[in-house]
Protein backbone atom coordinates (compact mmCIF):
# COMPACT_ATOMS: atom_id res chain seq x y z
CA UNK A 1 0.00 0.00 0.00
CA UNK A 2 3.23 2.35 1.05
CA UNK A 3 4.67 1.66 -2.45
CA UNK A 4 1.54 2.50 -4.42
CA UNK A 5 0.77 5.52 -2.31
CA UNK A 6 4.57 6.56 -3.04
CA UNK A 7 4.01 6.01 -6.50
CA UNK A 8 1.03 8.01 -7.11
CA UNK A 9 2.67 10.50 -4.89
CA UNK A 10 5.86 10.69 -7.46
CA UNK A 11 2.44 11.28 -10.42
CA UNK A 12 0.79 13.31 -8.30
CA UNK A 13 3.70 16.27 -7.64
CA UNK A 14 4.33 15.71 -11.33
CA UNK A 15 0.49 17.20 -11.89
CA UNK A 16 -0.06 19.95 -9.64
CA UNK A 17 1.42 21.36 -6.37
CA UNK A 18 -1.71 23.58 -5.36
CA UNK A 19 -3.46 20.56 -4.23
CA UNK A 20 -0.97 19.27 -1.68
CA UNK A 21 -2.93 20.09 1.33
CA UNK A 22 -6.19 18.39 -0.05
CA UNK A 23 -3.76 15.38 -1.24
CA UNK A 24 -2.60 14.87 2.41
CA UNK A 25 -5.96 14.71 4.30
CA UNK A 26 -7.36 12.79 1.14
CA UNK A 27 -4.68 10.02 2.17
CA UNK A 28 -4.47 10.59 5.88
CA UNK A 29 -7.99 10.68 6.64
CA UNK A 30 -8.98 7.65 4.47
CA UNK A 31 -5.94 5.66 5.71
CA UNK A 32 -6.89 6.46 9.69
CA UNK A 33 -10.40 5.06 8.46
CA UNK A 34 -9.34 2.56 7.33
CA UNK A 35 -6.75 1.11 9.40
CA UNK A 36 -8.28 3.06 12.87
CA UNK A 37 -4.58 3.20 12.88
CA UNK A 38 -2.53 6.59 13.70
CA UNK A 39 1.02 5.24 13.16
CA UNK A 40 -0.62 3.32 9.77
CA UNK A 41 -1.88 6.66 8.45
CA UNK A 42 0.91 8.61 9.64
CA UNK A 43 3.15 6.09 7.59
CA UNK A 44 0.74 6.12 4.45
CA UNK A 45 1.36 9.81 4.39
CA UNK A 46 4.75 9.77 4.80
CA UNK A 47 4.74 7.14 1.69
CA UNK A 48 2.73 9.82 -0.23
CA UNK A 49 4.96 12.71 1.05
CA UNK A 50 8.33 10.69 -0.25
CA UNK A 51 6.86 10.06 -3.79
CA UNK A 52 5.86 13.93 -3.84
CA UNK A 53 9.15 15.24 -2.85
CA UNK A 54 10.81 13.11 -5.58
CA UNK A 55 8.61 14.77 -8.15
CA UNK A 56 9.43 17.82 -6.99
CA UNK A 57 13.43 17.03 -7.13
CA UNK A 58 12.64 15.90 -9.98
CA UNK A 59 11.39 19.05 -11.57
CA UNK A 60 14.26 20.78 -10.03
CA UNK A 61 16.51 18.70 -12.07
CA UNK A 62 14.94 19.05 -15.18
CA UNK A 63 14.88 22.77 -14.60
CA UNK A 64 18.68 22.20 -13.85
CA UNK A 65 19.47 21.11 -17.22
CA UNK A 66 16.83 23.65 -18.73
CA UNK A 67 18.84 26.56 -17.50
CA UNK A 68 22.31 24.41 -17.48
CA UNK A 69 22.79 25.64 -13.85
CA UNK A 70 21.37 24.68 -11.15
CA UNK A 71 21.59 28.10 -9.01
CA UNK A 72 19.38 29.17 -11.07
CA UNK A 73 17.16 26.08 -11.27
CA UNK A 74 16.62 26.48 -7.96
CA UNK A 75 16.23 30.58 -7.32
CA UNK A 76 13.66 30.38 -10.06
CA UNK A 77 11.30 27.69 -8.40
CA UNK A 78 11.80 28.95 -4.77
CA UNK A 79 11.37 32.60 -5.88
CA UNK A 80 7.56 31.43 -6.60
CA UNK A 81 7.24 29.10 -3.91
CA UNK A 82 8.51 32.19 -1.78
CA UNK A 83 6.27 34.19 -2.90
CA UNK A 84 2.83 32.36 -2.60
CA UNK A 85 3.74 31.27 1.05
CA UNK A 86 5.12 35.17 1.99
CA UNK A 87 4.05 36.66 4.92
CA UNK A 88 1.92 39.57 5.00
CA UNK A 89 4.22 42.24 6.53
CA UNK A 90 3.16 40.51 10.23
CA UNK A 91 1.83 37.55 11.58
CA UNK A 92 -0.32 39.64 13.47
CA UNK A 93 -1.40 41.02 9.41
CA UNK A 94 -1.86 37.72 8.67
CA UNK A 95 -3.73 36.04 11.01
CA UNK A 96 -6.44 39.38 12.64
CA UNK A 97 -6.60 40.88 8.63
CA UNK A 98 -5.54 38.95 5.85
CA UNK A 99 -7.44 35.47 6.76
CA UNK A 100 -10.64 36.64 8.15
CA UNK A 101 -10.67 38.59 4.96
CA UNK A 102 -9.81 35.10 2.42
CA UNK A 103 -12.25 33.19 5.23
CA UNK A 104 -15.10 35.89 4.11
CA UNK A 105 -14.28 35.66 0.25
CA UNK A 106 -14.43 32.35 0.45
CA UNK A 107 -17.58 31.93 2.40
CA UNK A 108 -19.45 34.21 0.43
CA UNK A 109 -18.31 32.02 -2.56
CA UNK A 110 -20.01 29.04 -1.30
CA UNK A 111 -23.86 31.01 -2.05
CA UNK A 112 -22.61 31.91 -5.32
CA UNK A 113 -24.81 30.42 -8.36
CA UNK A 114 -22.42 29.87 -10.65
CA UNK A 115 -20.31 28.15 -7.95
CA UNK A 116 -22.68 25.87 -6.09
CA UNK A 117 -26.22 24.53 -6.59
CA UNK A 118 -27.71 24.76 -2.67
CA UNK A 119 -30.32 23.00 -2.76
CA UNK A 120 -28.45 19.04 -4.07
CA UNK A 121 -25.82 19.73 -1.70
CA UNK A 122 -27.23 20.47 0.99
CA UNK A 123 -29.97 17.50 0.21
CA UNK A 124 -27.28 15.11 -0.55
CA UNK A 125 -25.27 16.30 2.74
CA UNK A 126 -28.60 16.11 4.51
CA UNK A 127 -28.57 12.54 3.97
CA UNK A 128 -24.85 11.92 4.95
CA UNK A 129 -25.25 13.43 8.36
CA UNK A 130 -28.33 11.37 8.89
CA UNK A 131 -26.40 8.76 8.37
CA UNK A 132 -23.19 10.09 9.72
CA UNK A 133 -25.71 10.23 13.48
CA UNK A 134 -26.83 6.96 13.26
CA UNK A 135 -23.48 5.18 12.02
CA UNK A 136 -20.50 7.43 12.80
CA UNK A 137 -18.36 6.11 16.29
CA UNK A 138 -15.63 7.50 17.68
CA UNK A 139 -13.07 6.61 14.84
CA UNK A 140 -15.67 8.77 12.39
CA UNK A 141 -15.37 11.72 14.97
CA UNK A 142 -11.45 11.30 14.76
CA UNK A 143 -11.00 11.77 10.45
CA UNK A 144 -14.33 14.64 10.63
CA UNK A 145 -11.03 16.47 11.61
CA UNK A 146 -8.31 16.19 9.25
CA UNK A 147 -10.10 17.98 5.97
CA UNK A 148 -11.20 21.18 7.78
CA UNK A 149 -7.94 21.47 9.65
CA UNK A 150 -6.22 20.66 6.04
CA UNK A 151 -7.72 23.80 4.68
CA UNK A 152 -7.01 25.92 8.06
CA UNK A 153 -3.03 24.80 8.05
CA UNK A 154 -3.71 25.78 4.37
CA UNK A 155 -4.98 29.13 4.87
CA UNK A 156 -2.16 29.82 7.54
CA UNK A 157 0.74 28.11 5.62
CA UNK A 158 0.56 29.95 2.55
CA UNK A 159 -2.71 32.14 2.38
CA UNK A 160 -1.22 33.90 -1.06
CA UNK A 161 -1.67 30.96 -2.86
CA UNK A 162 -5.51 30.83 -1.66
CA UNK A 163 -6.19 34.76 -2.63
CA UNK A 164 -5.74 35.69 -6.08
CA UNK A 165 -7.29 32.75 -6.85
CA UNK A 166 -11.03 32.25 -6.36
CA UNK A 167 -10.95 29.51 -8.99
CA UNK A 168 -9.46 27.42 -6.23
CA UNK A 169 -12.91 27.23 -4.21
CA UNK A 170 -14.72 24.39 -5.85
CA UNK A 171 -11.71 22.40 -6.44
CA UNK A 172 -9.57 22.55 -3.36
CA UNK A 173 -11.14 24.50 -0.51
CA UNK A 174 -14.62 23.34 -0.69
CA UNK A 175 -15.08 20.03 -2.94
CA UNK A 176 -11.68 18.67 -2.06
CA UNK A 177 -11.88 18.46 1.30
CA UNK A 178 -15.69 17.79 1.62
CA UNK A 179 -15.52 14.31 -0.85
CA UNK A 180 -12.27 13.38 1.20
CA UNK A 181 -14.90 13.93 4.57
CA UNK A 182 -18.28 12.14 2.32
CA UNK A 183 -15.73 9.35 1.37
CA UNK A 184 -13.69 8.65 4.36
CA UNK A 185 -16.24 8.71 7.26
CA UNK A 186 -18.40 6.02 6.25
CA UNK A 187 -14.71 3.72 6.01
CA UNK A 188 -14.19 4.35 9.60
CA UNK A 189 -17.80 3.25 11.03
CA UNK A 190 -15.72 -0.77 9.60
CA UNK A 191 -15.90 -2.27 6.38
CA UNK A 192 -18.43 -4.32 5.21
CA UNK B 1 -20.94 -16.12 0.67
CA UNK B 2 -18.94 -15.86 -2.44
CA UNK B 3 -22.14 -15.13 -4.31
CA UNK B 4 -22.45 -12.36 -1.90
CA UNK B 5 -19.05 -10.42 -2.65
CA UNK B 6 -20.55 -10.69 -6.43
CA UNK B 7 -23.30 -9.17 -5.69
CA UNK B 8 -22.01 -6.43 -3.99
CA UNK B 9 -19.39 -6.04 -6.36
CA UNK B 10 -21.66 -5.84 -9.30
CA UNK B 11 -23.89 -3.17 -7.37
CA UNK B 12 -20.73 -1.01 -6.37
CA UNK B 13 -19.54 -1.12 -10.05
CA UNK B 14 -23.29 -0.76 -11.32
CA UNK B 15 -23.60 2.59 -9.20
CA UNK B 16 -19.84 4.06 -9.60
CA UNK B 17 -20.92 3.79 -13.29
CA UNK B 18 -24.42 5.26 -13.29
CA UNK B 19 -23.05 8.41 -11.36
CA UNK B 20 -19.88 8.84 -13.52
CA UNK B 21 -21.77 8.61 -16.30
CA UNK B 22 -24.42 11.05 -15.43
CA UNK B 23 -21.50 14.03 -14.49
CA UNK B 24 -19.44 12.79 -17.60
CA UNK B 25 -22.87 13.10 -19.65
CA UNK B 26 -23.59 16.77 -17.73
CA UNK B 27 -20.01 18.16 -18.10
CA UNK B 28 -20.41 17.22 -22.10
CA UNK B 29 -23.68 19.48 -22.27
CA UNK B 30 -22.10 22.12 -19.92
CA UNK B 31 -20.50 25.16 -21.46
CA UNK B 32 -17.27 24.16 -19.95
CA UNK B 33 -14.28 27.05 -18.78
CA UNK B 34 -10.87 27.54 -19.92
CA UNK B 35 -9.60 30.62 -19.01
CA UNK B 36 -6.26 32.89 -19.68
CA UNK B 37 -4.62 30.26 -17.83
CA UNK B 38 -5.81 27.40 -19.64
CA UNK B 39 -5.16 28.90 -22.92
CA UNK B 40 -1.66 28.60 -21.88
CA UNK B 41 -1.64 25.16 -21.19
CA UNK B 42 -3.03 24.55 -24.69
CA UNK B 43 -0.67 27.03 -26.40
CA UNK B 44 2.25 25.04 -24.30
CA UNK B 45 0.48 21.67 -25.62
CA UNK B 46 0.73 22.75 -29.74
CA UNK B 47 4.18 24.05 -29.08
CA UNK B 48 5.00 20.66 -27.64
CA UNK B 49 3.35 18.79 -30.57
CA UNK B 50 5.73 21.22 -32.52
CA UNK B 51 8.96 19.52 -30.97
CA UNK B 52 9.75 23.02 -29.69
CA UNK B 53 10.61 21.59 -25.86
CA UNK B 54 13.82 21.26 -24.69
CA UNK B 55 14.29 18.55 -21.64
CA UNK B 56 10.94 18.57 -21.68
CA UNK B 57 10.18 22.11 -21.27
CA UNK B 58 9.58 25.23 -23.56
CA UNK B 59 11.73 27.54 -24.98
CA UNK B 60 10.51 31.38 -25.08
CA UNK B 61 7.36 33.13 -24.20
CA UNK B 62 5.81 29.96 -23.45
CA UNK B 63 8.44 28.97 -21.07
CA UNK B 64 7.20 28.27 -17.66
CA UNK B 65 9.29 26.85 -14.82
CA UNK B 66 8.04 27.22 -11.76
CA UNK B 67 4.86 24.79 -12.45
CA UNK B 68 4.93 20.87 -12.93
CA UNK B 69 4.21 20.03 -16.51
CA UNK B 70 3.13 16.37 -15.60
CA UNK B 71 -0.88 17.42 -16.92
CA UNK B 72 0.69 18.75 -20.19
CA UNK B 73 2.83 15.55 -20.77
CA UNK B 74 -0.56 13.26 -19.92
CA UNK B 75 -2.24 15.28 -22.47
CA UNK B 76 0.64 15.38 -25.22
CA UNK B 77 -0.62 12.48 -26.86
CA UNK B 78 -3.82 13.03 -27.34
CA UNK B 79 -3.06 16.92 -28.37
CA UNK B 80 -1.15 15.60 -30.95
CA UNK B 81 -3.56 13.53 -32.63
CA UNK B 82 -5.95 16.66 -32.71
CA UNK B 83 -8.23 15.33 -29.95
CA UNK B 84 -10.15 18.39 -27.86
CA UNK B 85 -8.22 18.30 -24.41
CA UNK B 86 -10.71 19.64 -22.94
CA UNK B 87 -13.55 16.50 -23.10
CA UNK B 88 -10.22 14.05 -22.26
CA UNK B 89 -9.63 16.22 -19.36
CA UNK B 90 -13.20 15.32 -18.34
CA UNK B 91 -12.91 12.25 -18.98
CA UNK B 92 -10.09 11.73 -16.70
CA UNK B 93 -12.11 13.31 -13.74
CA UNK B 94 -14.83 10.95 -14.71
CA UNK B 95 -12.49 7.53 -14.69
CA UNK B 96 -11.24 9.12 -11.46
CA UNK B 97 -14.91 9.62 -10.10
CA UNK B 98 -16.24 6.08 -10.97
CA UNK B 99 -12.80 4.27 -9.25
CA UNK B 100 -12.91 6.71 -5.61
CA UNK B 101 -16.71 5.80 -5.99
CA UNK B 102 -16.42 1.82 -6.50
CA UNK B 103 -13.60 1.48 -3.90
CA UNK B 104 -15.61 3.42 -1.30
CA UNK B 105 -18.92 1.61 -1.80
CA UNK B 106 -16.79 -1.38 -1.77
CA UNK B 107 -15.54 -0.52 1.73
CA UNK B 108 -18.48 0.77 3.31
CA UNK B 109 -21.30 -0.95 4.87
CA UNK B 110 -24.73 -0.88 2.49
CA UNK B 111 -26.22 2.05 5.24
CA UNK B 112 -23.74 4.46 3.64
CA UNK B 113 -24.29 4.03 -0.08
CA UNK B 114 -27.40 6.04 -0.23
CA UNK B 115 -25.44 8.67 1.10
CA UNK B 116 -22.57 8.33 -1.08
CA UNK B 117 -24.33 7.64 -4.16
CA UNK B 118 -26.47 10.99 -3.14
CA UNK B 119 -22.88 13.01 -2.66
CA UNK B 120 -21.70 11.92 -5.95
CA UNK B 121 -24.77 13.00 -8.06
CA UNK B 122 -25.25 16.31 -6.32
CA UNK B 123 -21.10 16.73 -7.16
CA UNK B 124 -22.06 16.35 -11.26
CA UNK B 125 -24.95 19.25 -9.98
CA UNK B 126 -22.05 21.15 -8.52
CA UNK B 127 -21.47 24.62 -11.43
CA UNK B 128 -18.49 25.17 -10.20
CA UNK B 129 -17.34 21.47 -10.34
CA UNK B 130 -19.37 20.38 -13.71
CA UNK B 131 -18.35 23.42 -15.55
CA UNK B 132 -14.71 23.55 -14.33
CA UNK B 133 -14.24 19.65 -14.95
CA UNK B 134 -12.75 20.37 -18.52
CA UNK B 135 -10.51 22.95 -17.97
CA UNK B 136 -7.46 22.08 -18.73
CA UNK B 137 -5.16 23.56 -16.17
CA UNK B 138 -7.38 23.09 -13.05
CA UNK B 139 -9.24 20.19 -13.63
CA UNK B 140 -6.54 17.94 -12.36
CA UNK B 141 -6.63 19.29 -9.08
CA UNK B 142 -9.87 17.14 -7.84
CA UNK B 143 -9.01 14.27 -10.20
CA UNK B 144 -5.92 13.99 -8.41
CA UNK B 145 -8.19 13.87 -4.85
CA UNK B 146 -10.36 11.54 -6.02
CA UNK B 147 -7.57 9.36 -7.18
CA UNK B 148 -6.17 9.27 -4.32
CA UNK B 149 -9.03 8.51 -1.95
CA UNK B 150 -9.28 5.85 -4.42
CA UNK B 151 -5.76 4.40 -3.78
CA UNK B 152 -5.70 4.83 0.17
CA UNK B 153 -8.92 2.92 0.58
CA UNK B 154 -7.66 0.06 -1.59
Amino acid sequence: MNLALCIVGYICGWIVYDTIFAQLAAVAAVRLARTHSLLAAVTATCAFLVGFVAAFLSHVLQVALFYGSMDQAISDILGEALFRLRPVETWQGRLYVWLPQLARDYWHAVWLPEWTHLESLLLALSLWGLTCWYQADGWALRVVCIPPLSVAAWFVVAPAYSAPHLHLFPRLILFGPLTVLVCAVPMAGGSQ
Amino acid sequence: MRGQALITRTYAIAAAASVAGLFYLRALRTPQVNEVVSGHRLADLSAFCAGQSRWGLLDGPLQITQCPLGADYLLLPFACRGWDVSRVTIGAFTLSLAFMLYVVLMRSRPVWWAAIIAYGVALAWQPGVVAWAGNVQHSWALTTVCVLVGVAAL
